[in-house]
């Protein structure tokens, strides 16, 4: 279950940095939890995205949500303060060359009334 | 001077704090179940610590107690979530008349209220709407009255209901429950009220498995009702001082009794003739009756007798011959009787013996010549016995010896490197005031020891070396005045332990404290009378699972304590000073 | 990172979550769901639907699991439960057997 990694110089990660943090990436309905390490770059991050969504890492924008603030690919994920449970929102880059807005739907599950039964798991 | 000459009243003291120490606090009773699930389930900080990670069931179930007054109602969830929360609420402590509110109709099955604090009557209404679906409630320790038990006849498959120390429910509550034909297990320890005229309802009991009336002394000429429960299999009647000869008659047709233990009652020889038929009986207890040996020969035929106990029956020898006959038995205790030597020879054959008790008999080292063929024998208890060393080299091919308990003997240093081969040896007690570092330095070989007991002993720092043998021990008790702060430096790496006591050792000082600190599994700690101030308390900062803390003729008060109870020690629920 | 170490959980208003399959495997009825081989069509895409479990409640199941492969590696923090969600999450912890 778990998979350890080998690292360039041959020796193993420990998960325990490997998975020291997780984010969560989110676009319209769907969140991506990226697991991740402080020191890596917000490209490595990108990279791991373009695996799960099929998009070059170039047609990727991340942005802090919460700041606002667009994430630079040759930074950290330290100098950014992106942190543990982070939510980092992913856009992408249209037809026209431009990036998309932001697009994080919320779901309205928990303003809907709550009376309703729970019993019916 | 040294603790030797208190030292029976303080094993009573270190019993009731280990086995009663929170019901003194909060219950009236003396049940052992709060220390106990305390111990079995850490609390969540604890289990935090262990790296153990909790299910996200369980952290919820936690919410919710914590929160509990955000909710009205538990009756729309699955009963056994309800069941879960229940449970928790009260092992928290968070359960209250207000709270059990929300459990109204929730088919919960099982409600154990065990010495729970501030049961009564008002709780009977939620407790019975769990209806058909109850099958066993716990209200021991309670304030219930017979009142509150009519709520129970619509609980009609109830299987267990126990009402121990419940001095308000007399023969009307019997009555009313008397419909409850389901029933197998029955509990009603130490009832003042219950008396034969009530003990009608049990005739209709008639799936009774168990039935427990320990302490019920008004309860003569009332086993009469008990003659068609022929499924009973266990039957308490301790410490009933009004059971005689004609209560035993009615029980002689009950063929599935398993276990009878009718200790400190007036039963004579006569009554034990009417326990001869009884094939399946295979533990009897009779501590304590008026019995002579001759009730030997009707226990005899008693083919599946396997634990018999004859404690202070006042057993002579004369007639003791008849225990040879009993060669099935794997538990026997013969403790304070009137028996010597001459008695030990008929034990001879008794080789299927995995336990046995001779507690201040009057035998010494020539009969121990018998027990060198009781090869299965786990556990001897020789206390307060002529024994001396010369008898020990009857025991040291006994292989199987867990625990052996030595104290108040005649056994001194030189004795002890025959016991060097014991390698089983659990537990050993060797609160003798003759033994002395060399007795401990033979021993070193016990390596799987877990309860070593050097109370009286002569034990000084240069003794100490010795324990670090004893990396497995559990519990450790030296007492006997001769440690310094330099000999505890040998017991702070034995990282088991979980009992410590070092009274009675005057010169120890709040080092002793620091040296401790990381004795993280320890539940009890007693450093009485010594050097031992509240400036030293804050080294015990670590020991999360303290349970009982004890700092008597020390400069301490019980405000110390109680500050370090509130700010480090949550699980602390016994201390002194008081 | 490989896509196949990945499933994607699905909420009952169609939110979803992609997460590793490791983490996902801490709910022992995931874990049946996506190690028996054939009786649960939907997860040899990597997709589990949960028509019951609503998006919130969802994704905080989706912490939990990762909070639990955090912890259970030595980093113990607290996993933070709101009031108003602790009774339907312990619903779904039920159902998922977390």
């Amino acid at each position: 279950m778990v998979s350890f990694k080998r690292n360039i110089d041959g020796k193993y990660k420990g998960f325990k940095i490997h998975r020291a943090m997780y984010i969560r990436v989110k676009r319209s309905k769907t969140t991506y939890f990226i697991r991740c390490d402080p020191t890596e770059t917000v490209l490595d991050i990108k990279e791991k995205l373009q695996v799960l969504i099929d998009q070059p890492v170039n047609n990727q924008r991340l942005i802090l949500v919460g700041t606002g603030e667009v994430l630079e690919d040759s930074k950290t994920l330290a100098d950014h303060k992106v942190e543990n449970d982070s939510v980092v929102a992913l856009t992408l880059r249209k037809d026209d060359n431009e990036f998309e807005e932001v697009d994080i739907v919320r779901p309205n599950d928990f303003c809907q009334s709550r009376d309703a039964d729970t019993g019916n798991w | 001077m040294g603790g030797a000459c208190s030292r029976k009243s303080d094993q009573r003291d270190n019993e009731e704090i280990l086995h009663r120490g929170v019901s003194r606090k909060y219950c009236k009773s003396g049940s052992s179940k709060w220390l106990a699930t305390s111990f079995s389930r850490p609390a969540i900080d604890i289990q935090l610590g262990r790296g153990n990670c909790p299910p996200l069931m369980d952290l919820c179930i936690r919410k919710i107690c914590e929160d509990i007054d955000r909710y009205n109602t538990f009756s729309t969830l699955p009963r056994d979530i309800s069941q879960q929360i229940f449970n928790e609420l009260v092992y928290s402590q968070r359960l209250t008349d207000v709270s059990l509110k929300a459990f109204r109709d929730c088919a919960i099955q099982d409600l154990y209220l065990g010495e729970y604090p501030g049961v009564n009557d008002s709780w009977m209404d939620v407790i019975s709407s769990q209806g058909p679906s109850l099958l066993s409630v716990d209200l021991s320790g309670s304030e219930v009255t017979d009142t509150g038990l009519l709520h129970l006849k619509d609980c009609t498959n109830l299987l267990a209901l126990n009402f121990d120390y419940c001095d308000q429910i007399s023969d009307r509550g019997l009555e009313l429950i008397s419909g409850l034909s389901d029933l197998t297990s029955l509990s009603f320890r130490r009832n003042n009220a219950i008396t034969a005229k009530g003990m009608n309802a049990f005739t209709n009991l008639v799936n009774l498995v168990k039935l427990d009336l320990e302490r019920c002394p008004e309860i003569h000429g009332g086993l009469i009702n008990l003659k068609g429960l022929s499924k009973l299999e266990s039957l308490n009647l301790k410490c009933c001082n009004c059971i005689t000869d004609d209560d035993m008659k009615p029980l002689s047709g009950l063929t599935n009794l398993k276990a009878l233990q009718i200790s400190c009652s007036k039963v004579t020889n006569v009554g034990i003739t009417f326990l001869k038929g009884l094939p399946k009986l295979s533990l009897l207890n009779l501590e304590g009756c008026r019995v002579t040996a001759a009730c030997l020969d009707s226990l005899s035929a008693l083919a599946a007798l396997l634990y018999l106990n004859l404690n202070r029956c006042k057993l002579p020898d004369d007639g003791c011959e008849n225990l040879s006959r009993f060669r099935n038995l794997k538990v026997l205790n013969l403790g304070f009787n009137d028996i010597t030597d001459a008695c030990l020879v008929h034990l001879k054959g008794l080789t299927n013996l995995e336990s046995l008790n001779l507690d201040s008999c009057r035998i010494g080292d020539e009969g121990l010549v018998n027990l060198t063929g009781l090869r299965h024998l786990k556990c001897l208890e020789l206390s307060d016995t002529e024994v001396g060393s010369s008898g020990l080299r009857h025991l040291s091919g006994l292989a199987n010896l867990e625990s052996l308990n030595l104290s108040f003997t005649a056994v001194d240093d030189g004795g002890l490197r025959k016991l060097s081969g014991l390698s089983s040896l659990k537990s050993l007690n060797l609160d003798v005031r003759q033994i002395s570092d060399a007795g401990l330095a033979a021993l070193t070989s016990l390596t799987g020891l877990t309860h070593l007991d050097l109370f009286g002993a002569r034990i000084t720092d240069g003794g100490t070396n010795h324990l670090r043998n004893f990396k497995n021990l559990r519990s450790l008790e030296i007492c006997g005045g001769g440690l310094t702060d330099t000999g505890v430096k040998n017991i702070k790496n034995l990282s088991y332990l979980r009992l410590l006591n070092l009274s009675q050792n005057s010169n120890l000082t709040d080092k002793t404290l620091e040296l401790i600190s990381g004795l993280t599994e320890l539940v009890s700690l007693n450093v009485s009378n010594s050097r031992i101030t509240s400036v030293g308390l804050r080294h015990l900062k670590t020991l999360k699972n303290m349970k009982s803390l004890t700092l008597e003729g020390c400069k301490v008060t019980a405000n110390d304590i109680k500050r370090l109870q509130s700010t480090d020690l949550p699980n602390l629920v016994s201390f002194r000073p008081e | 990172m490989k896509k196949e170490d990945m499933v994607k959980l699905i909420s009952a208003e169609g939110f979803e979550f992609v997460i590793d399959k490791d983490a996902a495997m801490v709910s022992q009825t995931i874990y049946n769901m996506l190690t028996s081989p054939g009786s649960f069509a939907e997860t040899q895409h990597g997709e589990v639907t949960f028509p019951e479990i609503s998006t919130t409640i969802l994704e905080k199941i989706c912490k939990y699991f990762y909070w639990h492969l955090q912890f259970a590696s030595g980093k113990e923090t607290e996993f933070p439960i709101e009031p108003e969600l602790t009774l339907e999450l312990m619903m779904a912890a039920n159902y998922l057997h977390t």
